[in-house]
């Protein structure tokens, strides 16, 4: 099902797309091309993982497609919508309809109950009424966390905060999941359990999701595995290994 | 916040959680602000208190000007005018005049018992200051004392001014006020002469008290007076102390407004350094700067508006604990004064703050952490 130059299944565009994305950072007089012309197309309902050493770039690749970070050349698109000519106005409004982000150590508001956390992405889309209060209690109990709803970051455990931080980028009902190394803090049983956590979600909500991380994968994913080596992807672990996709 | 005073929920969501978790960090900022608040509010009624004291006895007089012999400054006790200035503005049209002169003095009760600064003012018992005003012909010879000093003198008692050799009886008491932050009193202009110049007066008095109509051209006679006429408004900075006072004071607020303005801004920018993270991720997760913004100016007013109602409501109970020592007046409008100066530039040095808010580019909640 994987292929190097992967055509949309019928029906369904790709929720996410690079084409030919370039970034260069400034390194000491000069710059250094981070980005090197990377491609990548991701589906609804698909998840793809991105290995690498580090400082391959990874987490500017996710900056990039998460519309955090303008890149110096290429496109990338959005739900079908191109966002290079898109001011910085209207890309906080697609990032925001569209784009969530878990992040590798949760990165959760400290003064803000797990609940809070949830209820929080409604209210910035200036929708926080009853419906949305149910959803987050809902959501948080879908991951588990029935029991911990009004507990502040400070007095929840790794994994538990993990699992508030993917619920909360459930929360934005997105079409683009990506999560940058979000098993880094936790112990690798935990890890697992996030990891399985996002393979069910992006399956259940029809997610394009992208993840990068290290950790062996197992059972019924990912989708694609990629690895990002001199700036470009390749297909990992498969055949066609070394191959970039174009 | 642009539709109410005091931001709700529906409005901000963080700041309310960060003022709630972090209470012990925000009550800090906001106890120091309530401070300021507390001394502005002191020092306001202080002010007005000590500019009461001063001028109230010259707020209370039905007129609209007085003239002073030029180069006076205001002051009754550097002016003298002679009948020759008077008759100029006595012949004035649209100009009622009346002469005064005021001396301040001592006077000491016939048994040697009291002793009493007054402000004399000597007025006509037929001009228009006694006929508008408490004061009738009782001072033809005698004294009407401002009423604040009833508890030390009664009626009927006389009164001595050492070194002028003249003794008159108090007649009566009148809500006269306070000049130069002595009570006034009154008697007649011929007593007053008499008091001050003895035998040799030659019709010499301090200062002409006019009432004038719109339109009248004060200039001209002042020129072909040789005297200088300004508002009764403009007369009080002649009164002793009166100006020196009003600029301490407005030093000392300006300087209050200044230090908190200080604390705000620095306070606010810590915070918002140490936010800078968090901001970041409410960027990425879709939030505009308008609306982190928002949020940050409405946790900010929260605390601000907080501390002034706490700290204005202590200085008002601090002033009426100490009213009897202290000449202190609080008047709605000066308190209100304060509080919203106070609210606007704590506000100032909040924005200069959060303005960061505007740069903290989303990515950063992709870095990794320090
Ligand atoms: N704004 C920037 N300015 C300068 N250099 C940058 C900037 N952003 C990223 N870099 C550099 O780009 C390279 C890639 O960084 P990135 O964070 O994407 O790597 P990564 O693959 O996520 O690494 P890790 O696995 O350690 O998280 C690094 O060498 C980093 O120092
Ligand atoms: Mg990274």
């Amino acid at each position: 099902m994987t292929a190097p130059t992967p055509q949309p299944a019928a029906g369904r565009p790709a929720a996410l797309e690079l084409d030919d994305v370039e970034v260069a950072v400034p390194d000491g007089d000069g710059t250094r091309t981070i980005l090197a012309g990377v491609a990548l197309e991701v589906r609804r309902g698909e998840l793809v993982t991105i290995a690498g050493r580090s400082g391959a770039g990874k987490s500017t690749l996710l900056a990039v497609a998460g519309l955090l970070r303008r890149p110096d050349r290429g496109e990338v698109t959005i739900a079908g919508r191109p966002t290079s000519g898109l001011s910085g106005r209207e890309r906080t409004v697609v990032r925001r309809d569209h784009v969530a982000v878990v992040h590798q150590s949760a990165q959760l508001f400290p003064s803000l109950t797990a609940v809070e956390q949830l209820e929080l992405v409604a209210h910035i889309r200036g929708r926080l009424d009853r419906a949305a209060r149910e959803r987050a209690r809902a959501l948080l109990a879908e991951v588990g966390l029935a029991h911990r709803m009004d507990a502040l970051p400070a007095h929840l455990s790794g994994g538990e905060r993990q699992r508030v931080a993917v619920a909360r980028a459930l929360m934005a009902e997105p079409s683009v999941l990506l999560a940058d190394e979000p098993t880094a803090a936790l112990d690798p049983e935990r890890g697992q359990e996030i990891l399985d956590l996002l393979a069910v979600e992006t399956r259940e909500r029809d997610l394009a999701t992208v993840v990068v991380t290290h950790d062996p994968v197992t059972r019924s994913w990912p989708d694609r595995r990629l690895e990002l080596r001199g700036g470009r992807l390749h297909e990992a672990g498969g055949p066609g290994d070394d191959g970039a996709l174009t | 916040m642009r539709r109410r005073a005091v931001p709700k929920e529906d409005e901000m969501y963080l700041g309310l959680r960060d003022l709630r978790v972090a209470r012990a960090r925000f009550a800090l900022v906001g106890a120091t602000i309530a401070l300021v608040a507390l001394l502005s509010t002191v020092l306001s009624g202080l002010a007005n208190g000590l500019v009461d004291d001063g001028i109230s006895g010259l707020r209370a007089l039905p007129i609209t000007h007085l003239t002073f012999r030029e180069g006076a400054d205001s002051s009754f006790s550097r002016s003298t005018l002679t009948p020759d200035q008077l008759a100029v503005f006595e012949s004035a049209p649209g100009v009622e005049c009346t002469p005064v002169g005021v001396a301040f003095l001592n006077a000491t009760s016939d048994d040697g018992g009291t002793t009493v600064d007054i402000a004399l003012f000597g007025i006509e018992p037929d001009g228009f200051l006694a006929e508008d005003t408490a004061v009738d012909d009782r001072i033809e010879g005698g004294l009407l004392l401002d009423e604040e000093l009833a508890d030390e003198v009664d009626v009927g008692q006389t009164l001595t001014i050492p070194g002028a050799n003249a003794s008159m009886p108090v007649v009566g008491f009148v809500p006269a006020g306070t000049y130069g932050h002595v009570p006034m009193a009154f008697t007649s202009l011929d007593e007053w002469q008499r008091i001050q110049y003895g035998d040799d007066a030659r019709g010499r008095v301090s200062a002409l008290a006019l009432r004038v109509d719109d339109g009248v051209d004060l200039d001209a006679l002042d020129r072909t007076a040789g005297t200088e006429t300004g508002t009764r408004e403009d007369a009080f900075v002649g009164s002793p102390g009166y100006s020196a006072e009003t600029a301490t004071m407005t030093l000392i607020r300006g300087f209050l407004l200044v230090v908190s303005a200080l604390v705000v801004g620095a306070f606010f920018t810590v915070w918002t350094v140490q936010r800078t993270r968090q901001i970041g991720l409410l960027k990425a997760m879709g939030a505009s700067t308008a609306y982190v913004l928002r949020d940050a100016l409405g946790q900010l007013a929260v605390v601000l508006l907080g501390a002034v109602v706490v700290g204005t409501a202590l200085g008002l109970a601090a002033g009426a604990l100490v009213d009897d020592e202290a000449p202190f007046h609080f008047t709605v409008r000066s308190v209100a004064t304060s509080a919203v100066a106070l609210l606007l530039t704590g506000l100032a040095g909040g924005l200069t703050a959060v303005r960061r808010i505007a740069s903290v580019d989303p990515a950063i909640s992709l870095a990794a952490e320090q």
